[in-house]
Parts: C-alpha cells; sequence; structure tokens
C-alpha cells in the first residue's frame, strides 16, 4: 500500500522563550526521534498517557508545529522548509479533529457555516456547497434543523460530529484524530468511531489516531506505537501488542484497564505516583517506574528492537 | 417546566459502593447534586431521601449546611476547579479541617492532622506547601479526596471522579477509594458512564436512562444476567470484535418519547412499551423497569 | 437585557435629538436678542435664555451635535487605529510586537490630560485640536485591548483549524479573529466613550475646546458659572444634558458586556 505520510526521526525541544531572572529554566524534550509511517486507508494508533507528547506528534505531522529536527514527508514531498504557498496547497489534504470540539468551532458561526468554511477555501460554489453539506450531513447524522444552531446549543456527540463533518468534507487524504471521542460516552464513541472507520475504508484515508483509551485501539487501528516521555516504547501491529504485550509500560498500562468481570477483583500492585519524572540525557526514560529496571538502563537508551515479526520492544531486558 | 427525573428509588448501607450508571443526559448528575440540597433554586423535588433516618428534603438550609461536608461529602470531575489556586494544598485541607472540628478539639493540633491525611492519601509530605497547579490532575484528585474525607462522612459522593485522568492514575484513585471506604466504613455513591468503574468499584449498580431508573441490581448480575434491553446495549458495545454502538441518540429530556423513553432505540421494544412507562419488578434482590424484562 | 435596551433607548433619544437639532430647535442658537437676557423658561423658551438672550433649548440641543459629534470622530479614529494596530501586533508577534507595544506604552506614559492643553496653547484652542489630543492619547487603551483579545483568540482550536484548511492568514484574521475580538471591544468602545465626553466637556469648561459662540456643554457651564445665582437654569440643563447621555453610554455598555456572557454560560452536566 503507498505511504501517504511518513515521518522520519522527528524530534521537538521546547527551549523557554524568555530569559528568567533567577533560575534558567530547562528545555523540555516533548518528541524524541520518532518515526513510523502510515499507509493509505490504514490507522495507526499512538497511545500514550498525559503528557508524552502524543499531541505534538499530531501536529508536527501537519506542520503545525515546527520540528527541530527530523522531517515529514506527505505523499514523498518533504514539509519542513516547504515554501509558503506549496504548504498551502497541501493544506486541504490533511486535516485534524479535535477532543475538544468545544473550542474547536468557532462559537459565532452556525453550524452551517462552520460546515461551509472548508468548501469556500477550496473554491467551491455556493448551491455545490448546499448538495455537498446535505449529503454528507445524512450520512454523518447531523440532522438539518441543527444547521442554524450555534455551538454552545449542541450536545458533545453534536459538536463532535460537526467537527468530523467539517474535516471530512475537504476529501482530505490524512486525518489526525487527537482523541475524538475521549469525554463522550461509550454509546457516541463507538457511532463516532464507526463513522471513522466507514469513511477510511470508502475513501482510504490515512488516519493517526492518538489516544490515552488503549482498550479501543483494537478496534480502530491496524498498527499502534506506545508512546513515554516523546519516545515511542513498543511499536508494531494491534494485534501482536494486545495479544504479547513486552514493555513492562504496556504491560502496565494493560494492568490498569478496568476489568469487566467484577468478581476477579485481584490485588494488584500499587505504583508509586509520581509526579512528571524528567527525562534523563542518555537512559531509558521508564526507568523511574520500571520494575525490570537495572543500573544499565540509567545510562543506557534503548532503541526499539524488533523481538516478534512486525513487533518492536525499546527495552533492554527482553 | 422540564421533568428531569422521575420514581428515583434506592438504597445504600454503609461500606457499600453504589454505582449509578448513565450516559450524558441521562439525571444521575443532578440526583447526586440533590442529595446534599445542592440544585438550583429554581429545582423543584419531591419525594424522600432518608440520611440516617432523616429526611433531607425537608431540613432547613442551616441544618444540611451542618451535614454537607461533615456527614455527606461529595468530589467532582475537574478537581483543578474545585481547589483554590492560590493556596498551598496542605491550607486548604487544614480549612477543612478546621470547618469540621468538633467541640473539644484542639486547633494546633490541626496542620499534624492534615499531613497525616496527605500522607493517608498517597501525597508526599513535601508536597504540603504546594499550590495545585504545580501537581498532576490524578495528586489534585487525591488532594480533593483528603478533603472530602476531613469530616469523616458516612456517606462520600463521587461525581465522575476518574473520567478525565490516565489509566494508570484512574486506577490510583479507585485504589484508593476502595481502601478508604473499608478504612472508615464509608458508604460510596460513584455516578459514572464506564462499566469499567462499575465493575471494578461497585456493589450494586443502578442504571439511568432520561430520567428514570431502568434497573438496580448486584453488580454481578448487572454484568453476567442483565434484566433491562439498555443494560444489555451497553455490555455490548465493546464486547464484540467491532464497536456496536447503540442506534440512535439519547433523548432530549424536553421531548421524550411516550411510554418507556427507551422503546425507540431498544431491540425488544413491544406494544405496550410505546404506551405505558413500565412500572418496576423486582427479582433476585434487583429490580428492572421494563415490559419485556428477562428475569428469571 | 435590560441595561442593553436601556441604553440602546436613551442614546437613540440623545442622538435623535442631536440629529434633528435644526429642525425641531425654536430659535436660531447664534442669535443675541439683550432684550431677553437671563429669562425663566416661558413657552417661547422653554429652557429660558443665556446671558446674551440666545434661547438654551436650542443651544443645548445644537451643542449636542458638538459634543456627540467629536465624541464620535474621538471613538471611531480610537477604533481604527487601535484596532489596527492591536492586531498586525497580536497576530504577528515577534518583533513587531515587540516595537509596536514599546511605542504604545510610551504613548500611554504621557499624561492625558496635558497633551490637550499643550496643543491648546501651541495651536490655539479649537474642537478639531481636542479631538486630535483626545484621539492621541487614548487609542492606546484600545490598541492593548484588541492585542490582548487576538492573543487569545489566537490560541484557540478553531483558529488553528482554519489554518489546516487552508486558510490564508489575512482571511483567518477576517473571518474569525476580527469577528470574536469585537464584541469585548464594543463593549469598552461604549465605556471609554462615557469618558470621552466627560474629557471633551471639562477640557472645553476649560476653554480649550469649543470657542465662543460655538454651543457645547462643558463651555456652557463654563459660561454658567458667572450667573449661577441669577438663572439657575444655565448650568442645570447642560449638566443634565452631559449627565444623560453619559449614563447612556455606560449602560449600554455594560449591557453588551451582560449580553455576552450567556454565550460563554457552561451547559448544567446532567
Amino acid at each position: 500500500m503507498p505511504c501517504v505520510i511518513k515521518a522520519q526521526n522527528l524530534g521537538k525541544v521546547f527551549r523557554p522563550g524568555h530569559f528568567t531572572l533567577f533560575k534558567p529554566k530547562e528545555s523540555i524534550t516533548a518528541v524524541d526521534r520518532v518515526s513510523f509511517s502510515i499507509a493509505k486507508g490504514e490507522c495507526f494508533g499512538l497511545v500514550g498517557e498525559s503528557g508524552c507528547g502524543k499531541s505534538t506528534v499530531g501536529r508536527m505531522l501537519l506542520n503545525l508545529v515546527d520540528a527541530t529536527s527530523g522531517s515529514v514527508y506527505f505523499k514523498g514531498i518533504k514539509l519542513q522548509g516547504l515554501p509558503d504557498d506549496q504548504m498551502h496547497r497541501l493544506r486541504s489534504k490533511m486535516h485534524i479533529i479535535y477532543q475538544d470540539a468545544n473550542n474547536s468551532l468557532d462559537p459565532r458561526y452556525s453550524v452551517y457555516r462552520t460546515l461551509e468554511e472548508p468548501l469556500q477555501l477550496k473554491g467551491i460554489s455556493g448551491p455545490d456547497r448546499q448538495v455537498k453539506i446535505s449529503e454528507f450531513a445524512n450520512k454523518v447524522g447531523i440532522g438539518k434543523e441543527l444547521f442554524q444552531r450555534y455551538p454552545h446549543e449542541l450536545s458533545g456527540g453534536q459538536r463532535q460530529r460537526v467537527g468530523i463533518m467539517r474535516a471530512l468534507l475537504q476529501d482530505p487524504e490524512f486525518i489526525v484524530a487527537d482523541e475524538p471521542a475521549a469525554s463522550l460516552d461509550l454509546s457516541v464513541q463507538a457511532q463516532i468511531l464507526n463513522l471513522l472507520e466507514t469513511d477510511k475504508k470508502e475513501r482510504g484515508t490515512a488516519l493517526l489516531y492518538i489516544s490515552h483509551n488503549l482498550s479501543m485501539m483494537r478496534f480502530v487501528s491496524q498498527r499502534m506505537a506506545i508512546m513515554y516521555l516523546g519516545g515511542f516504547l513498543e511499536f508494531g501491529s494491534t494485534k501482536s501488542i494486545f495479544e504479547n504485550p513486552l514493555h513492562p509500560y504496556t504491560q502496565m498500562l494493560f494492568a490498569s484497564l478496568l476489568d469487566r468481570v467484577p468478581q476477579e477483583r485481584k490485588e494488584r500492585k500499587r505504583t508509586a505516583s509520581l509526579p512528571n519524572p524528567p527525562l534523563d540525557n542518555g537512559g531509558c526514560a521508564f526507568y523511574n517506574r520500571c520494575t525490570l529496571g537495572k543500573p544499565f538502563c540509567k545510562h543506557e537508551t534503548p532503541w526499539l528492537r524488533e523481538i516478534e515479526p512486525g513487533h518492536e520492544v525499546a527495552c533492554h531486558n527482553l | 417546566m422540564i421533568n428531569v427525573a422521575e420514581a428515583i428509588s434506592f438504597d445504600l448501607e454503609a461500606g457499600q459502593t453504589l454505582c449509578l450508571l448513565g450516559e450524558s443526559g441521562s439525571g444521575k448528575s443532578l440526583i447526586a447534586l440533590c442529595i446534599p440540597g445542592l440544585l438550583p433554586h429554581n429545582a423543584l423535588t419531591g419525594g424522600k431521601i432518608f440520611f440516617l433516618g432523616k429526611n433531607l428534603l425537608s431540613q432547613t438550609e442551616k441544618s444540611l449546611g451542618k451535614i454537607r461536608g461533615k456527614e455527606i461529602a461529595m468530589i467532582f470531575e475537574q478537581p483543578m476547579g474545585c481547589l483554590n489556586p492560590m493556596m498551598p494544598i496542605g491550607r486548604q485541607i487544614a480549612e477543612a479541617l478546621h470547618s469540621v472540628k468538633k467541640v473539644g478539639e484542639k486547633s494546633w493540633e490541626i496542620p499534624r492532622e492534615a499531613r497525616r491525611r496527605l500522607d493517608e492519601v498517597g501525597i508526599p509530605g513535601h508536597c504540603y506547601s504546594h499550590y495545585p497547579h504545580e501537581l498532576s490532575g490524578g495528586m489534585q484528585q487525591r488532594v480533593m479526596i483528603a478533603m472530602a474525607l476531613a469530616g469523616n462522612p458516612k456517606l462520600l459522593i463521587a461525581d465522575e471522579p476518574t473520567t478525565a485522568l490516565d489509566l494508570t492514575v484512574q486506577r490510583q484513585i479507585l485504589d484508593l477509594l476502595n481502601d478508604l471506604k473499608h478504612r472508615y466504613n464509608t458508604a460510596l455513591l460513584i455516578i459514572t458512564h464506564d462499566l469499567g468503574v462499575a465493575a471494578e468499584m461497585a456493589d450494586t449498580v443502578a442504571v439511568m436512562y432520561a430520567g428514570r431508573l431502568m434497573e438496580h441490581t448486584p453488580v454481578q448480575n448487572f454484568f453476567s444476567r442483565p434484566g433491562h434491553p439498555y443494560s444489555r446495549a451497553l455490555l455490548n458495545i465493546v464486547s464484540g470484535k467491532t464497536l456496536q454502538p447503540i442506534p440512535g441518540n439519547v433523548p432530549n429530556l424536553m421531548d421524550l418519547p411516550w411510554g418507556c423513553p427507551y422503546h425507540p432505540r431498544c431491540e425488544s421494544a413491544g406494544a405496550e412499551c410505546e404506551k405505558t412507562f413500565p412500572a418496576s419488578s423486582h427479582f433476585d434482590h434487583g429490580m428492572v423497569r421494563c415490559h419485556n424484562a428477562l428475569c428469571d | 437585557m435590560k441595561k442593553f435596551y436601556a441604553g440602546c433607548i436613551l442614546m437613540a433619544i440623545v442622538m435623535g435629538l442631536a440629529v434633528l437639532a435644526p429642525a425641531i430647535s425654536p430659535a436660531d442658537p447664534y442669535a443675541i436678542n439683550m432684550d431677553e437676557k437671563l429669562e425663566e423658561s416661558t413657552w417661547q423658551h422653554p429652557m429660558g435664555t443665556d446671558q446674551l438672550g440666545r434661547d438654551l433649548l436650542t443651544r443645548v440641543l445644537y451643542a449636542a451635535r458638538t459634543s456627540f459629534g467629536a465624541t464620535f470622530a474621538v471613538m471611531v479614529v480610537c477604533l481604527v487605529l487601535g484596532t489596527l494596530v492591536g492586531c498586525v501586533a497580536g497576530f504577528f508577534g515577534g518583533w513587531v510586537d515587540q516595537v509596536l507595544m514599546r511605542f504604545v506604552d510610551i504613548l500611554m506614559a504621557f499624561p492625558s490630560f496635558l497633551l490637550p492643553i499643550a496643543m491648546a496653547g501651541l495651536l490655539g484652542g479649537s474642537m478639531t485640536n481636542l479631538i486630535l489630543a483626545l484621539s492621541l492619547t487614548s487609542w492606546t487603551g484600545y490598541a492593548r485591548m484588541v492585542r490582548g483579545s487576538v492573543l487569545s483568540i489566537k490560541q484557540q482550536l478553531y483558529v488553528e483549524v482554519a489554518v489546516v484548511m487552508g486558510s490564508r492568514r489575512l482571511t483567518t484574521i477576517k473571518n474569525h479573529v476580527i469577528p470574536n475580538a469585537i464584541h469585548p471591544l464594543m463593549v469598552y468602545a461604549a465605556m471609554h466613550s462615557g469618558h470621552t465626553l466627560l474629557a471633551i466637556s471639562g477640557l472645553s469648561f476649560m476653554g480649550l475646546g469649543a470657542q465662543p459662540p460655538t454651543p457645547e456643554w462643558g463651555a456652557m457651564l463654563n459660561e454658567a458659572m458667572t450667573f449661577m445665582g441669577h438663572q439657575p437654569n444655565l448650568f442645570v440643563f447642560p449638566g443634565a444634558a452631559i449627565m444623560v447621555t453619559v449614563l447612556s453610554f455606560n449602560l449600554l455598555g455594560e449591557g453588551l458586556q451582560d449580553l455576552m456572557d450567556p454565550k460563554q454560560h457552561k451547559e448544567v452536566k446532567v
């Protein structure tokens, strides 16, 4: 399958923007040498807890955030350093869906106006816009009676649907879905994920699905990566990761998933709750919380190695 | 006038956990606010809420104020919104302890007690002088729990306590709640839309839909032999190889269908369902409101 | 809502009277008639006459045009200049922002009453000079306000989405930033105009603005000082006119502010 988007050694370091009088602020490595690619019609899942840098990766793929190192290729075209008007031409081919539909819709635009904007930017005429919006609205599940409403008059699920429809209207080839269903009820989550899945199958859109909800990944993505403090700890097909999670962090995540079987409330090992540990220069980022940690892990950064076919792990102890 | 909730009845004993399960728009948060009398002024409540023998709905604001925070405590989804950003957390706990201080207890012992409480919820001592924004979401929720338990309440109401938290932190907070529940024999009322939380924490599960209580049953029953079609549909969503959402949407409370509010989306709906709202039928220590419930 | 409507109605009345002044005034505001000076209210002169026999009602109505007109002129200049500078500084950021804001800081440090006095001293007192001076010292507040709004709007996700969809910078500013920045700006403009009117009246009172015989409420108050004992009408009516007009600006501003809030109302979680 042809590759739609490719990230190669992406890195992002945030440096403090101003001079502080008493204590020089340290720079934060948000993303550390991340590489992966997404093919046409494929969904790639990015799982991690808050602060791990997954949203930053999503934004870098759309060139919304400048990469400090590494590059992003969209269908072979390198995005970093691309002149403005060429980048502008690629813009309508890539889109983003946010978790916070509240903030991603202009509060002064009615639903119809919000949906018109992407078509206007593509240069589609008025009557054509109307036709296309009506067609899509049926598919996405937005009734015509919602068209004149404003975002604050819609429910969370409806807002999210409007956000998704806005993304789909431009027929993008690549969509970054940044926790699109996080704050929604399970049934609405399921409907939205099915919607994305249908669109992906019909039009072959490449999808980057970012979430902290590990359990939903098996329904959504074909391949996935587990991210921690800016780096990939585990990477491979969703099936093999779910059947056999190898990295201690991945195992910890799976152990944290709440069981649906109430009888088996086992005594679980309590992991210490630490405030965000700093990323050391060199050494495994997970060392502080790892049960398998050896002194060696503190100094040598592990890199992704293939343990099983299609399943890579970054750990010294496997 | 909108009828937001109707015919809700349940009971909860000391040391037990009841999970009020429902989607957005089901009225579960309003029930939670109703118990300690935190509904807005234009809310009309009917019926009775018996707390340790007293009917809360007939209490004056003054006597409710004495119960709130001391015997009934509440924690919410977004801890950052409930913590004073200008005050170190140690002082906030001390303030909570101070407000529930009984006659005869010494004020100068409060800081020490505050540290003990922080320790109890797993926050290291050096965080006593930290400000809320310096803590992670999980730590903030722990502070909330410590403040809520300041008065050793008999009932703790938790409104979506872990929805905003990461997976690993969620697990820790739920373990903490369970721990504290056992230690102090507190009754726990958890409001959530997450079935996993219910499975993990609940002794009994009460399912709400469009402001009505549809099912109230022990947790094992709920997961193995749910009586109500809605409960079954909820459990089915993620149980197969593909996602199976419940068709349709949660109804607008201002525009409920006739009869049973769930019937437009129900796979077992019959003619009777469109006409009358089902009465509760009791079976196996549980209750279901359905014309076509699967009961043994 | 009530404040907004009250403000609107009051403002409409004042504006209406100002616009229709030539049509509804009983006399010529400049017609001197020494026989009828300092008279009480009569049917012919509903508010009486001033020290030169001119009809007071007519002068109060015509003064509305002067004062109102000047206030609007200041508001328009400040709006245009302030919005332009604030938008450019806020949206483009970086050194453009720094340079513009330092310039604004310097201007803001200038005492706002000294400039009109200085200008009047150098160039002579006139309404034009007054408008110019007041605009120069007030536009900085608007610029700061707009810059603040733009900075916060810039961070909103819907602006980022517009960029993702292929919206060019200027289009994004036109479509999303300005419409969302306008409401707080309108509130600020309404409230600020009340202050401007007071400043215009105050400075005209001191002789730095409207020159006789141009009718202007502040200048009329000055003239009334000498005749306070004889004919209180001379300061009661112009003073009341100032008060009512400033009140209408304030009501309008506060009403607009209240109107904005329901949109950001949190929905009750059910």
